[in-house]
């Protein structure tokens, strides 16, 4: 249904007052602007910033020793989630702040000279991974992370994410979705940028919502497990997440959604054809598999595939499974 | 949308954006510095950004082909809006943590919104928005039974009613929404809790594979899921979490589907009551095929009664899909250099039809062929039952090698049962 020109003005009024009233809201709720400081640089600000919480006693001591010398590191560190780990007392301070992920720094503070601390950027994909581990593999998303190809592949934590310099709001991650995946995938990229395609440029889904990047374990169907796609609850592919329509279980399964999965047929990410199907013609994709069809189909595939059939979907609507019918008609 | 009135809509917008936003745009425009870090209120450092455009398309051509590829259309847009707000001491009232990012609303074919809160001990809420408007009618699938020898032989009595648009031509839109909520997200038993609510909504076209022709379809589509999660974490040894999770989902599937009338002819008084629906290939003999019907319109104008036609038929069912999972999984790297993970669940999932209405009335003088009726089947059920286990180990011999092993285990079993049951009435002439 097409707007009228009167209504869509009306309609986009509407949004401006509706995001006008989201700015408004958080000032009059939590208070009005305080005067910006005068300051030399962003980073000298929140140095600043934290020296007065230290006086105020608020901020640790062991981070007010690393801040002497890397004050623009601790001051990017109080805005990122890692500051989580100052909350929680129950590691002591070897789980806290800086030391947490970096070690003991008592050595290096009364001597700058010693290295003994963890340094990322020399170490080993596989000693990163471990050392974020220590923390993060207790979370869903991190609980195959001994599966993880891009682990067995030397792709470390710091691969994707950046401690201090993050360029994302959440997730800490050097650069957004989908540009990050398509630092190495280039594969990749190239088919979300084919005719037929899931809108990933667009940004209405990401890479993260399909694939797990940190491992999976329980997916059923081909070499998805490679692939790292995410499962549904059911263990089938999570293309059913989104097309639940497919996911059935059917009176009269197509088996080879049930047992191939969706990529039997289908490109997941794009494609030149259709449907991103595999094929342009239908039939050739339907005869991959059916290649002795009785009966009428027995004329129809001899006959002129580009009008009369020219998609065997044009009977056979139901395709990926129906309830009523073996032939998969409706 | 003629220029005039998207220039006026354009002007419109703008001036409103102005009004709206200049204070906020004064604020901002301090230093780009300041932008970056945002602005401290209260407790709260907030940064905002919005991007408010007029996107102005003119579109020349296949108007199908472009709204199956691109699909963006006139319009005033919010092309994107967030907002990130933290607590400056880590102590917020309600929350230490938000950011809300919105994009494509005011028309565009995909509008989404995220918004996730944390407090940082006490809980973690990630929302989010999707909406997909679809479009399809892409020429490669329009109408493969037209004629590719426009017209027909004869043209007053087999005339050619070319259907220009795709067989499955479909206008649908996708909303999803996800909810997920954990609690407690830094203790040693941690909760989860989710619900998610997909809606795939709109009007398409069908085909049905009638008994002698093809026959386009009005398709109402909708189907909705709702999916409810919850789990809980015990991080009770150290560096080891067990984790229970309990998914619930529910499928409805309210589709129907009716004849599109899409080629339709009068009939003689006193031989079928019309109108009917002569199908999408009557006129247009497949090679090595039966034509359905020769001579269509009679010398009188009305369509030949010794045409396989249609004058009705719909279909309707609701197939009902309840789907519980349940699912324990742990990792652990409590041994020296030994670092396993797990997983083991149990689902089923159960496809119920109470019914399945299928009213066919067609008429046809076919001697083999008459059919009248009605076809009602159910109720049907197909079950999937499903056990998944998975376990996986990673035993660090030196910094440079290791040994992995994984093992897995998948069953599944697919029961279904269906009581199929047709009746044909009126199998002669009314």
């Amino acid at each position: 249904m097409r707007l009228t020109n009167r209504t869509r003005r009306l309609y986009f009024a509407g949004i401006l007052l509706a995001f006008w009233g989201l700015i408004a809201v958080p000032r009059a709720v939590f208070g009005g602007q305080k005067a910006q400081e005068p300051s030399s640089s962003a980073s000298a600000s929140q140095s600043k910033k934290l020296s007065e919480r230290t006086d105020e006693g608020s901020l640790p001591a062991e981070i007010q020793a690393c801040q002497s010398c890397h004050g623009d590191i601790t001051g990017s560190f109080e805005k990122t989630p890692h500051w989580k780990t100052m909350n929680d007392t129950r590691g002591g301070h070897a789980m806290q702040g800086c030391e947490a992920c970096h070690g003991p720094g008592g050595d290096h503070a009364d001597d700058p000279s010693k290295s003994s601390l963890f340094d990322f950027k020399k170490a080993t994909s596989e000693d990163i991974t471990e050392r974020c581990l220590t923390c993060h593999a207790s979370g869903a998303e991190h609980m195959s992370a001994s599966n993880s190809f891009h682990r067995q592949n030397d792709v470390s934590c710091t691969s994707c994410h950046s401690m201090h310099h993050a360029t994302t709001k959440e997730h800490m991650l050097i650069k957004a979705e989908p540009g990050l995946c398509y630092s190495c995938h280039l594969q990749q990229k190239a088919q979300f940028n084919m005719p037929f395609r899931h809108r990933v440029n667009e940004g209405l889904i990401t890479c993260t919502d399909c694939h797990n990047q940190h491992g999976t374990s329980s997916v059923l169907e081909g070499d998805h497990l490679v692939r790292q796609v995410r499962a549904s609850a059911s263990g089938d592919v999570v293309c059913f997440k989104c097309h639940t329509d497919k996911q059935g279980p059917f009176v009269f399964e197509h088996e080879a959604v049930r047992i191939e999965g969706c990529a039997a047929c289908h490109i997941a990410h794009g494609g030149a054809n259709p449907r991103m199907l595999k094929y342009s013609n239908v039939n050739l994709l339907c005869l991959q598999c059916h290649t002795n069809s009785p009966g009428i189909h027995a004329t129809v595939m001899d006959a002129n595939q580009s009008h009369y059939e020219q998609a065997c979907v044009n009977c056979h609507v139901k395709i990926h499974g129906s309830n009523f019918d073996g032939l998969l008609d409706r | 949308m003629n220029s005039r009135s998207g220039m006026r809509a354009l002007g419109l917008s703008l001036a409103a954006a102005w009004l709206l936003f200049a204070p906020l745009s004064r604020a901002q425009e301090s230093s780009f510095e300041a932008q970056s870090k945002g602005v401290d209120s209260g407790n709260y450092n907030t940064q905002q950004t919005i991007e408010i455009g007029y996107r102005s398309t003119w579109i020349d051509g296949n108007q199908g082909n472009y709204g199956t590829f691109v699909n963006l259309n006139s319009g005033p847009r919010l092309l994107d809006y967030t907002l990130s707000m933290r607590s400056l001491d880590h102590h917020g009232s309600l929350f230490d943590g938000l950011h809300f990012s919105n994009f494509g609303y005011g028309g565009e074919p995909d509008n989404v919104s995220r918004m996730r809160i944390d407090k940082n001990k006490w809980y973690d809420l990630q929302v989010m928005f999707r909406r997909d408007q679809n479009f399809w009618n892409y020429n490669l699938f329009l109408n493969p039974f037209n004629p590719t020898v426009m017209p027909p032989t004869n043209p007053a009595t087999n005339p050619t009613f070319a259907v220009n648009s795709a067989t499955h031509q479909l206008t649908r839109q996708k909303r999803l929404q996800d909810y997920n909520l954990t609690l407690l997200p830094e203790s040693r038993v941690r909760f989860r809790l989710g619900y998610s609510h997909n809606v795939d909504v709109g009007p398409a076209f069908s085909t049905f594979n009638g008994p002698a022709a093809r026959y386009l379809l009005d398709e109402n589509y909708r189907v909705t899921m709702n999916g409810y999660r919850f789990g809980v974490d015990f991080r009770l040894l150290p560096r080891t979490t067990f984790s229970y999770d309990q998914i619930l989902e529910y499928d409805k599937d309210d589709t129907r589907d009716s004849l599109a009338f899409k080629n339709v002819l009068p009939m003689a008084p006193g031989s079928v009551p019309g109108p009917v629906d002569f199908g999408i290939e009557w006129f247009y003999p497949p090679q090595g095929a039966t034509r359905p019907c020769t001579l269509v319109i009679l010398a009188d104008g009305f369509g030949n009664p010794n045409c396989r036609v249609f004058m009705g038929y719909s279909r309707y069912s609701n197939p009902r899909n309840f789907m519980p999972t349940e699912r324990v999984s742990f990792q652990s790297k409590y041994f020296k250099n030994l670092e396993m993970s797990g997983s083991g669940s149990y689902s089923t999932s159960d496809n119920f039809l109470n019914t399945f209405n299928e009213n066919i009335n067609e008429w046809t003088a076919s001697a083999t062929v008459k059919t009248r009726g009605i076809l009602n089947s159910g109720p049907a059920e197909a079950k999937m039952v499903s056990v998944h286990a998975n376990w996986s180990g990673v035993y660090s011999l030196t910094s440079k090698l290791r040994i992995i092993d994984l093992v897995r285990f998948d069953n599944w079993r697919n029961p279904g049962l269906s009581d199929l049951q047709s009746g044909t009435l009126f199998a002669t002439a009314p």
